[in-house]
This record gives C-alpha cells, structure tokens and sequence, in this order.
C-alpha cells in the first residue's frame, strides 16, 4: 500500500516536471524569435517619455524621419 | 487506488484526442457543413495567394494583391530576394502590430521592436546602423500601408498604388542589401516625385 501510494506521489512529480520544462521550453522558443531583429540593446533600453519619439500622424513626417535616419545608416 | 489513477489518466488521454479532432476541423478535415465552406473559403484564398504570387512581373504582382485583397499573408514583396529572408520577415512580423498606432506611440513601438533609442543621435550600441536600416526599412512600410489604404479608400488606383508602392520595395530591398545612403536618397527623391503626382 505504500508502494503504491509512493509510486502514484512519483508518477504525479514527473507529470509536474514534464509540464513545468515544457512550458519553459515554450517560453524560450518564444523568446528566439524576439530576438532575431532587435539583437541586443546592450542595456540601453530606458523608459523613456513617448514625447521624445517622432510623430509619425503624416506622410510628410515619415519622409521626414526617413531623411533625418539615412545619415545613420553607412556609420 | 492504483487503478483508479489508472482509470484518471485514460479519461485524460481520451478527452484529448477529442479536442485534438476538434482542432483539425479547423483545417477542413472534419466532414460537417461548417467545416466544408471553411474549408472550400481556405481553397479559395488559397488559390488567389497562388494566382497573384505566380505573376511574374513585380508591378503587376503587387497590383493582383490589391485588386483581390487575399486575407492569407504571403512573403513580404522585399524579403523575396533578401540575402537572410527568415530575418527579413521576422522584421516585418515584430513591427507588424506597430502599424495599428498613432504618431508618436508608433515611433515608440517601430523604434523598441527594433531596440532602438528615441533618437537615433543617442544611440551608441554597435549595431545601430543594421538597426537604423531596419528602422528606414519600417518607415517606408508605413508609407506602403498609406498607399494601400488610399487604395481601398477609392483615393488612388489599382496601378497607381502599384507604381508608388514598386518603388518603395526597391528602395527597401536597396536598404536590405547595404546600399549606401548617396543612392538610397537619389531613390528616395523618386518617391517623393511619385507620391506628390499622384497622392497629394
């Protein structure tokens, strides 16, 4: 009866652990593929104010922003 | 007790191969009514996808989308000869929600799917310019997705917008193949002759 009763404690422990590697499996699968464009931030990525990000509202401030982002792209 | 647990984990196993089925219906497997018209729609869509992406010519490939507006996403037009076309579309499904925002929430979300600072002057990281590039690659599909609603709005015509929105894919796929900047803004003038013809 003990027997028994350890065997059901390990069979309901493996099941625990199968779900529990499973799911961190998932959640690392989905991590990868984040990952592949923003690359590292090497740390940089404060909170900071969405006042300071460029206002998109109109095709005149996207050809904008274009121009202004070319001068980074060769350096 | 053994038998019970027994019994407990077949009564587990059972009921999920019933929602298993249940998921392939979805797929058109399961033979009831519903499951046959979502199946006949998914042929359908399936076959405009193929009709369009079959076209040779870019122009008009780009303007057979538009016309039939399939709802299946197929590979984005300028990650079809990219060097790394995995990373390519993996870029436009990071920023693909960014699109639903406004002004300055869409810079935020374009610039931090990428991993980009508010300014690009701050940024200092080591691959700012891969990343920058990714950022012009965002904007000008902003512009894209203008032209295409301008479209469905009757604002601009099928070969119109197929024009405007050929000539960003080439500048994009410039971008993706490390054109220098000289040449990306002799294109980018193009544009911006063709936007002021026909959109504004």
């Amino acid at each position: 009866m003990e027997g028994e009763y350890r065997m059901n404690k390990l069979t309901i422990g493996l099941i625990i652990v199968l779900v529990l590697v499973g799911g961190f499996l998932y959640m690392n699968l989905d991590d990868s593929e984040d990952a592949e464009v923003g690359g590292s931030n090497d740390g940089q990525m404060v909170d900071e104010p969405v006042s300071s990000y460029s206002n998109l509202d109109s095709s005149e401030n996207v050809f904008s922003e274009i121009d202004s982002s070319l001068e980074f792209i060769d350096s | 007790m053994k038998r019970l647990f027994l019994f407990f984990i077949i009564g587990i196993l059972i009921s999920s191969f019933f929602v298993y089925a249940a998921g392939v219906s979805t797929g058109g497997e399961v033979s009831s009514d519903r499951a046959e018209v979502r199946s006949a729609d998914v042929r359908n869509e399936r076959a405009v996808v193929d009709d369009c992406e079959n076209v040779n010519i870019r122009k008009d490939r780009i303007k057979c989308r538009l016309e039939n507006r399939p709802e299946r996403s197929s590979v984005p037009e300028s990650c079809r000869t990219a060097e790394n076309r995995g990373r390519c579309v993996a870029l436009y499904n990071a920023i693909g929600k960014c699109y639903e925002l406004n002004a300055r929430n869409k810079d935020q979300c374009l610039k931090r799917a990428i991993g980009l600072r508010a300014k690009l002057s701050d940024d200092v990281s080591t691959e700012r310019k891969e990343k920058t590039r990714d950022y012009v690659v965002a904007l000008l599909y902003d512009l894209q997705e203008r032209v295409e609603k301008a479209n469905e709005l009757g604002k601009l015509d099928s070969e119109e917008s197929a024009v405007i929105i050929e000539k960003i894919t080439e500048i994009k796929e410039s971008i993706g193949s490390g054109v220098n900047k000289m040449e990306i803004r002799e294109m980018m003038k193009e544009l911006k002759s063709l936007w002021k013809e026909s959109i504004e």
